[in-house]
């Protein structure tokens, strides 16, 4: 049953801990845990996203020496290195990672307000990553069109990937906003609602 | 202590840096200097907020180490400090923005006398158009757009029929006149940039953007797509070349009105067939190749990419490098047609020969070959049968030794490396990604069995 925090009538409801190894790792509704677990989630395709780097340095550095690197896995390599970093990990390892763990910490209160959504949230963005690596094994490979993903090339015939590759990475990208939207929300009314007493907006840290 | 000392190390590092630096901006050739100034005056205004603000924090993690009794100071506002931040980060923003910002308003105001150039990008090739003696440009629409009009010209349009059209990724300009380019792009985004003259702006396929400069300094320069707009994004290049005014009008002449490419008049191929008589010496009787002679097959080749092989021929663009002993070969071939109209019959002449496809004489892995063939498609199609508007000619059925041979010539720069062989240059560049004669026997494999 879903947890809701009333500050001077806790005693009301009965409030179990999680117990198991699951619900308090995996299925957690802990702002820490789940920060956890974005954290180590970022991390992870930022690695892989590191690795595209390396590729396109061994082009730069050694051109036309690397059979696998054409020029449509190199532009694939470009986009979704590009991707990854500023959004999959970036995004998601200042906002979801960081801003998770903190938040709450910084406004003094006990947890976010949301605690379901938040968890609801992680899930959400793990499916988005999912979907993304999968655009890699598509037939086609990934989008060859830039970061930016810019329309019409991203769909015409002389970019990699413009067939199932960009429709994946679209998907993806949609199922991160609605993950990242509930992750806003969960921010936005914690800052606002679940401040302590004495802490003023004006006393928040800057970063908040 | 150690973070004090690393911190001035990088502020003393990067000073030093800046000064003994090999790099430099590659030489101005337009009016653009302002550009450089301001680039100038953010690079002071940076340079000295991190230097200041680095040795600043060097020196309080120093003065304010912590050593036994010292006890931090309660000071939680400091309103003067604050101001004075406060106003003095503002008059350096405003430092660094005011200067763009009048470039900015310089650049969007195109002089009221400068001449104007139009510039279409294509995947992946850059051509122009001058607006000839009438000073306007006849309408265009991309509904017009075919093989026969890559410019898409409206033909009911009498402004348009002076246009002189430059199927040519090099554009000439006078130097010291006001010029604004119009940018125009028929398909994706791109960008049109030379380095040297410091401005660039993106073409937006249903948009006309435009730039516009004063070349001041006699010269060649590289012109490079600079938005990413596919797989050959990367070869997508041109020139401009800044000449006298004269030579400017000797360059602009030597190319076709609208008028006139509508007014070609088509080969005629039993006038070709007398022509074709020296060339069937080599090439064979109804153009199919002999490969004792190192002659390839014609027959069934696009016309259009034959003609631009015998001019490439004619004006030692192709068959000019000291290695490529067949090229030489076909040049003085080449030159025996000496009209435009030769050229034209002979062609329509060898576009009547039967087409049947040429013997493999090349054995390879088929299925690696189809692999590296993904990349071809997007220029030579799908079906190897070439598209004329990448400028790509066919390559199913046609002679396959003949096309290792110059799949190597474009490895090598044998072909493709004269300054002005734009397309061979590009090929230069695609056919670097085959690493070995295996990967090209593979490939020759695939363009066979299509």
């Amino acid at each position: 049953m879903a947890y809701v925090s009333i500050a001077d009538r806790d005693h009301e409801i009965e409030h179990h801990d999680p117990q198991t190894f699951i619900t308090k790792y995996v299925w957690s509704q802990d702002h820490k845990v789940i920060a956890i677990q974005y954290g180590v989630t970022a991390l992870f395709v930022g690695i892989i996203a590191m690795g595209l780097s390396v590729m396109m340095r061994l082009q730069l550095g050694f051109p036309d020496n690397f059979d696998l690197i054409t020029p449509e896995s190199y532009y694939q390599f470009v986009t979704m290195h590009g991707m990854i970093m500023v959004i999959y990990l970036l995004t998601a390892l200042f906002l979801g990672g960081f801003g998770n763990y903190l938040i709450p910490l910084m406004c003094g209160s006990r947890d976010m307000v949301f605690p379901y959504m938040n968890m609801l949230s992680y899930w959400v963005y793990l499916l988005s990553v999912i979907i993304l690596l999968a655009s890699f094994f598509v037939p086609g490979g990934a989008t060859g069109a830039g970061w930016t993903l810019y329309p019409p090339q991203a769909i015409s015939a002389g970019t990699a990937g413009s067939d199932l590759g960009i429709i994946l990475m679209l998907l993806s990208l949609a199922v991160f906003i609605v993950a990242f939207t509930m992750g806003g929300l969960n921010y936005v009314t914690t800052v606002l609602q679940a401040r302590c007493k004495g802490m003023t907006l004006m006393r928040l840290p800057l970063s908040v | 202590m150690p973070i004090a000392i690393a911190v001035i190390v990088l502020v003393v590092g990067s000073v030093l840096f800046h000064f003994l630096s090999p790099w430099y901006f590659t030489p101005l050739a337009s009016n653009w200097v302002r550009i450089d100034q301001t680039i100038e005056l953010t690079f002071w205004v940076t340079g000295a907020v991190f230097v200041a603000i680095n040795l600043f924090m060097a020196y309080a993690i120093i003065k304010y180490r912590k050593k036994d009794g010292s006890k931090a100071t309660y000071d939680p506002e400091n309103t003067k400090l604050e101001t004075i931040l406060t106003v003095a980060t503002t008059v350096l923003v405003a430092a660094l923005l005011a200067p763009g910002l009048l470039v900015w308003a310089n650049f969007v105001n195109v002089p009221e006398d400068a001449m104007e150039v139009e510039a279409i990008g294509q995947q992946w090739h850059w051509s122009y158009r001058l607006p000839g003696n009438d000073g306007q440009f006849g309408n265009v629409d991309s509904k017009l757009i075919s093989n026969s009009n890559p410019f898409g010209m409206d033909a009911d349009d009498p402004h348009g029929q002076d246009d002189i059209l430059i199927m040519n990724p090099e554009v000439h300009l006078p130097i010291n006149v006001p010029v604004k380019f119009n940018l125009r792009s028929k398909d994706v985004l791109h960008d049109f940039a030379v380095a040297q003259f410091r401005v660039k702006m993106d073409l937006v396929p249903g948009m006309e953007t435009y730039l516009w400069l004063t070349p001041t300094v006699i010269g060649r320069y590289e012109v490079l797509c600079e938005e990413l707009c596919g797989i050959a994004h990367h070869t997508m290049r041109g020139a401009v070349v800044v000449e006298s005014q004269e030579e400017f009008e000797t360059w602009a002449d030597s190319y076709p009105t609208y008028a006139e490419t509508t007014a070609v008049v088509a080969g005629d191929a039993d006038a070709g067939a007398s022509q074709f008589t020296i060339c069937a010496s080599c090439h064979g009787q109804n153009g199919e190749g002999l490969q004792a002679l190192n002659a390839p097959k014609l027959a069934g080749q696009s016309g259009w990419y034959l003609k631009s092989q015998i001019l490439s021929y004619q004006n030692n663009i192709r068959g000019s490098h000291e290695d490529d002993i067949l090229g030489k070969q076909m040049a003085p071939m080449a030159r025996t047609l000496a009209t435009d109209e030769a050229i034209n019959n002979v062609v329509a002449y060898i576009q009547t020969l039967p087409d049947h496809a040429a013997a493999a004489t090349i054995e390879g892995d088929v299925v690696a070959g189809e692999k590296a063939y993904a990349v071809c498609s997007y220029c030579h199609g799908g079906d190897g049968l070439g598209i004329q508007a990448m400028n790509a000619p066919r390559l199913a059925g046609m002679t396959d030794w003949y096309l290792e041979n110059q799949l190597k010539n474009f490895q090598l720069g044998i072909r493709g490396e004269h300054r002005s062989d734009y397309y061979g240059k590009q090929m230069g560049y695609m056919a670097k990604i085959l690493h070995d004669d295996d990967a090209v026997k593979n490939l020759i494999a695939y363009v066979n069995s299509l």
